[in-house]
């Protein structure tokens, strides 16, 4: 099988994983290699749908053993198979790279013969890159459930990033749906990444020689639409894994149908859930930069987010006690929780207001969204001339006539076949 | 400083530009426009580029700035603004002026609060620095993610791009950094300059007219296994031709490998 075959083969049963950042890590070139990595993390291209292409994400085989219903790489689909040998990944990484297309290599695989095996190879293909290139760029590699510790750690010590991926957001789900893989086997490789990521940190401190273990932490991703969850269970499972496992960040990753007539899955017809995704990636967020607990985004009585207006609104207008706050008094994170201010609109507020009081001019002028934050807002201790409060008046002005009929519907219990 | 009808000329070069701030200061006059290249229906005064002088608007420019006032002329100077020479006059007359808390105001937007909001006429010409450094920036952003190299002569890179800013002394870093062993040309075709890297040593020169030389096969095949990379990760129930565009403008397209 040729090169472009291949690459064929493992780049198309790779696009369904969704991480390929490739930020958290600086790392300079000593001038004997090749290759650097930025903290910052660069995308050098955009695919058609719009997703940032920063490393070469590919399988190293997708001649995988296990039969998860879910997956395209599932033994029972009828797909060409390929297998990379370790040289040919890393020739191609490096020749991808010098040219610029790339920040680095994204490496998963399918379970060829067993877990470790697996692994070998993905170490083997690694070693060739860091010790025979010298490549300094960035590595993202999956860690694959049921792998030896000693294996997994000899791979952290190769890579920036680890991830395992959670795949689905229940046990449950986990059963039905993916019969070899279990809770455990997925949790298991995620904690010692974690106790030996949080070991290597204090023997930085003490030796400085001690080789680097995923400097830039562990990641996971998880399927939405595949299973039953509903986003408050998926929002907790993922509060969940950043306090106990220390991630850096939970992907979560639309299901595409790829099975036929399953009775488990949904129908292939079924559109990915894009918005649902989107509005997990805005809970995520706040959690992770907006000091929200998963408790104040959503509860058992509501449990799914409303697909017609951003969470962060949602918790605003279901909280008209909080408000309104003032801009020239409140705190950073009190101002984070005003609709129309963002991260970097609250501190350019709390730098300018050193000047002198601000006022909505000043504000509008920091880009501050005053049509949405106008309502919340005082600016010392005055409302925005002619602004009259009342619920309906506040949510009529954050959403779009047409999305305002479809909130009401969904608060009054009206699904509008968007989870369908 | 008194509006005078004349114009400068000068070389293009930053210390000729610096050059013609030194003239425009020791006259006390404002010219009506200053350019490099053309003619012009004013009347034209020549400067010519003296490193003493330019040196001396730098010091200046340091003493009362700071560095960061420095780094300020100077990407201004890269940066494709209109009328730029005029507006970095009035840049220095007022950081002279106001000393190092300027630099600070103009980058944030801040400072005296109601004097940026009433607006002067000094303003529009910061306002049209400040505007010009970030696109500039920002611009250099994108060539660190889409310059494009092909291998040629012999395992030399070589890039062609097209910026609306003089990047290329702003790109030097990175690619040196990224590629210490490597010898690399990036050509920008539209201020006729190439960023060139061999034997461990940086320069940029000026190279008239400069083409791709024919590639071998190797590098047409590496090429082509990108642009199936790159046709291959997409996923077709999302594809979102509006998100693609506001990260990867339409601009850069030409000289990107994989939408040939």
């Amino acid at each position: 099988m040729d090169m472009f075959e291949k690459l064929k083969i493992l780049a198309d049963s790779a696009k369904y994983d969704v991480a390929c950042t490739s930020s958290g890590v600086n790392r300079d070139n000593p001038s004997d290699g090749i290759g650097n990595a930025k903290a910052c993390g660069i995308c050098h291209s955009f695919s058609a749908d719009g997703r940032c292409i920063s490393l070469l994400k590919i399988l190293m085989t997708n001649a995988c053993m296990y039969n998860c219903s879910y997956c395209y790489n599932r033994f029972s689909n009828d797909i060409p198979r390929a297998t990379f040998t370790p040289k040919e990944l890393a020739e191609l990484t490096i020749n991808f790279y010098r040219r610029n297309y790339i920040e680095g290599l994204f490496l998963s695989s399918g379970v060829i013969k067993s877990p470790n095996y697996t692994t070998e190879l993905m170490i083997a293909a690694l070693k060739i890159l860091r010790e025979d290139y010298k490549f300094y760029g960035y590595i993202h590699a999956k860690a694959i459930p049921g792998t030896d510790n000693d294996l997994i750690q000899a791979l952290g010590h190769l890579c920036d990033r680890m991830s395992v991926n959670i795949e689905l957001p229940s046990s449950e789900s986990l059963i039905a749906l993916a019969p070899d893989k279990s809770k455990n086997s997925i949790l298991a490789p995620m904690g010692f990444i974690k106790d030996t990521l949080t070991e290597n940190k204090h023997a930085l401190v003490k030796y400085k020689k001690t080789p680097q273990f995923v400097p830039a932490g562990q990641s996971t991703q998880m399927i939405i639409g595949a299973s039953p969850e509903t986003d408050y269970s998926i929002i907790k499972l993922s509060e969940g894994l950043y306090n106990k496992y220390k991630l850096k960040r939970v992907f979560y990753s639309a299901y595409i149908p790829v099975v036929r007539g399953s009775a488990l899955l949904p129908s292939i017809e079924t559109k990915p859930p894009l918005l649902r995704e989107n509005r997990l990636y805005q809970a995520d967020w706040l959690m992770r930069v907006y000091g929200f607990e998963s408790s104040e985004i959503l509860d058992e009585k509501s449990p799914m987010l409303n697909p017609f207006i951003d969470p962060k609104c949602n918790w605003a207008v279901n909280h008209p006690e909080f408000f309104p706050v003032d801009i020239n008094t409140a705190d950073y994170q009190i101002l984070l929780r005003v609709p129309g201010i963002g991260i970097l609109s609250a501190r350019k507020i709390v730098a300018a207001r050193k000047w002198g009081k601000l006022d909505f001019m000043h504000l509008k002028k920091l880009g501050v969204v005053l049509k949405r934050a106008q309502y919340f807002i005082l600016c010392s201790g005055k409302r925005a001339e002619g602004i009259k409060i009342n619920e309906s008046k506040v949510i009529s002005s954050l959403l779009s006539k047409k999305a305002l009929e479809n909130y009401y519907g969904f608060k009054n219990g009206v699904q509008i076949g968007m989870f369908d | 400083m008194k509006q005078i009808d004349i114009c400068y000329k000068y070389d293009g070069s930053f210390y000729g530009m610096l050059c013609c701030v030194f003239e425009s200061f020791e006259k006390k006059e404002m010219p009506i426009g200053i350019f490099d290249r053309g003619g012009s229906l004013f009347l034209v005064k020549n400067i010519k580029t003296d490193d003493i002088k330019a040196e001396r608007v730098l010091k200046g420019v340091q003493d009362k700035m700071g560095i960061i006032g420095v780094e300020y002329v100077r990407l201004a100077y890269l940066a494709s603004i209109k009328d730029k020479e005029i507006a970095i006059i009035h840049f220095i007359k007022e950081g002279l002026n106001k000393g190092k808390k300027f630099i600070e105001e103009i980058r944030t937007g801040f400072g005296p609060i109601k004097k940026m909001v009433a607006g002067s006429i000094n303003n529009i010409f910061l306002a049209k620095i400040q505007k010009g450094i970030d696109l500039l920036l920002l611009e250099k952003q994108r060539f660190i993610q889409f310059v494009r190299f092909s291998e040629v002569y012999n395992r030399a890179l070589v890039s062609i791009i097209e910026p609306e800013h003089q990047v290329l002394p702003l790109l030097a870093d990175h690619f040196v950094q990224r590629f210490p062993n490597e010898q690399f040309l990036i050509y920008d075709k539209t201020h006729c300059l190439g960023l060139i890297y061999t034997n461990k040593e940086v320069r940029i020169e000026r190279i008239e007219d400069y083409q791709m030389p024919d590639l071998s096969n190797e590098e047409k095949e590496y090429q082509e296994l990108w642009k199936m990379f790159y046709d291959t990760i997409a996923i077709k129930e999302r594809k979102n031709e509006k998100l693609r565009m506001g990260f990867m403008p339409k601009k850069y397209w030409e000289n990107l490998t994989e939408m040939q």
